[in-house]
């Protein structure tokens, strides 16, 4: 078992809907500290993929990026809490996104269709209801960790869209069967709606990048969806920035011409919002796809 | 446009994107299912209807998408929107 699937367990899932926010945030973060403690090694791969990267990999700092850890899994938990009411008044005290709504409901304006290009880092599980409190049309492409969990997830966001509070939001599963995944995602393009899907997990279509000096595999194919859908497609790599209890939604708007520089720039902004907060790339407790292995290359550092 | 030289067409596009994908060309017929036969991906489906609505000037609605299966489906598909084109 790791991390993920310690901190989704049916038990967490279940007690979930009957906490209130900040009893499930004390709980994760109990439970990954507890977690991180019991397994030295996810502790040390977490350093080590810092140091990789040549960024801060100290003692202190591994434990707060491991606190984000944490708090990225509270985040994808939080909607399951209360009431659709309750989720949506927490989004609406601890965002600030007054500019990237305004940029994107522009886009909506022109009947323009949007790709967001995420990443793991800070807050990113509150970008799709904040788009959808704002009633923008919103479709992430991501895995369940188990059916249980994508049941839970189609229910809320039905009782979310029902409460009136949140528009629609749609979701491509990949890997669930009978999905299309590609085709479903440049369908949400032609309607001229919005797709957020993740640029820095390593598929068939990735290609190599660099991030930090480090080839990496990156892009997951976004260029080849872009390629084979009717354009022109507006590209914003987004991130959702903690700052103390607040969060704030930065957008960078992508040049799409020309095609083959698309996922480097993804990239060059991935570089720059991580080197501004590296802690919250969260990306790092997991396995980093790396092109090459940092093995030979680098430092192991003690964690 | 002929129906068979769609099918052709069709089935030339197959050929090519199922080289490019290491799909053993015995496996390519006109009934055989691009997932389930020919091991095609999701991606390559998106290329053989962006490929179609380029060569043959047709826009495929997003209904039809589930008809994107095997060639001869394809082929049923382009020719009804080159009719409605007509």
């Amino acid at each position: 078992m790791g991390i993920s699937e310690f901190l989704q367990s049916p038990e967490i899932l279940n007690a979930a809907p009957g906490m209130q926010a900040e009893v499930l945030r004390a709980l994760i973060l109990t439970k990954t500290r507890e977690w991180f403690a019991g397994h030295p090694h996810d502790a040390a791969a977490l350093a080590n993929n810092y140091a990789a990267f040549g960024l801060p990999h100290d003692s202190a700092f591994i434990r707060d990026a491991s606190d984000q850890v944490a708090l990225h899994y509270f985040e994808k938990l939080l909607p399951l809490c209360g009431m659709p009411r309750d989720y949506h008044d927490f989004l609406s005290r601890h965002t600030d996104c007054a500019d990237a709504i305004a940029q994107l409901k522009e886009c909506t304006d022109r009947r323009q269709p949007v790709l967001l290009t995420g990443f793991h880092f800070g807050a990113i599980e509150l970008i799709v209801p904040v788009l959808a409190i704002h009633h923008l049309p919103i479709t992430p492409v991501l895995r369940f960790r188990s059916v249980h969990f994508s049941g839970l997830a189609h229910q809320r966001a039905r009782d979310m869209a029902i409460s009136g509070l949140f528009g629609s939001i749609g979701f491509i599963e990949i890997g669930k069967p009978g999905t299309a995944a590609a085709l479903e995602m440049s369908a949400v393009l032609r309607r001229n709606e919005f797709l957020i899907t993740m640029v820095d997990e390593k598929t068939e279509y990735s290609r190599k990048t660099k991030l930090f000096e480090r080839e990496v595999w990156g892009g997951a194919g976004i260029d080849r969806l872009l390629a084979f859908t009717p354009g022109p497609v507006r590209v914003f790599t987004p991130a959702m920035v903690r700052i103390a209890d607040r969060f704030r939604l930065e957008l960078s708007e992508i040049p799409t011409d020309p095609p083959n520089r698309l996922i480097d720039l993804v990239y060059d902004r991935i570089h720059q919002t991580v080197r501004a907060h590296p802690e919250q790339w969260y990306f790092l407790h997991e396995e980093v796809p790396f092109h090459t292995t940092p093995s030979a290359t680098h430092e192991k550092a003690g964690a | 446009m002929e129906s068979a030289q769609i099918t052709s067409t069709i089935r030339d596009l197959i050929v090519e994107i199922g080289e490019d994908a290491g799909v053993d060309s015995a496996k390519i017929t006109d009934d055989a299912h691009f997932i389930k036969d020919m091991g095609l991906d999701s991606m390559a489906l998106l290329e053989v209807l962006a490929t179609m609505e380029k060569k043959f000037g047709v826009q495929i609605p997003e209904s039809e998408f589930p008809n994107i299966t095997t060639i001869a489906k394809c082929a049923e598909t382009v020719r009804k929107y080159l009719a409605l084109k007509a």
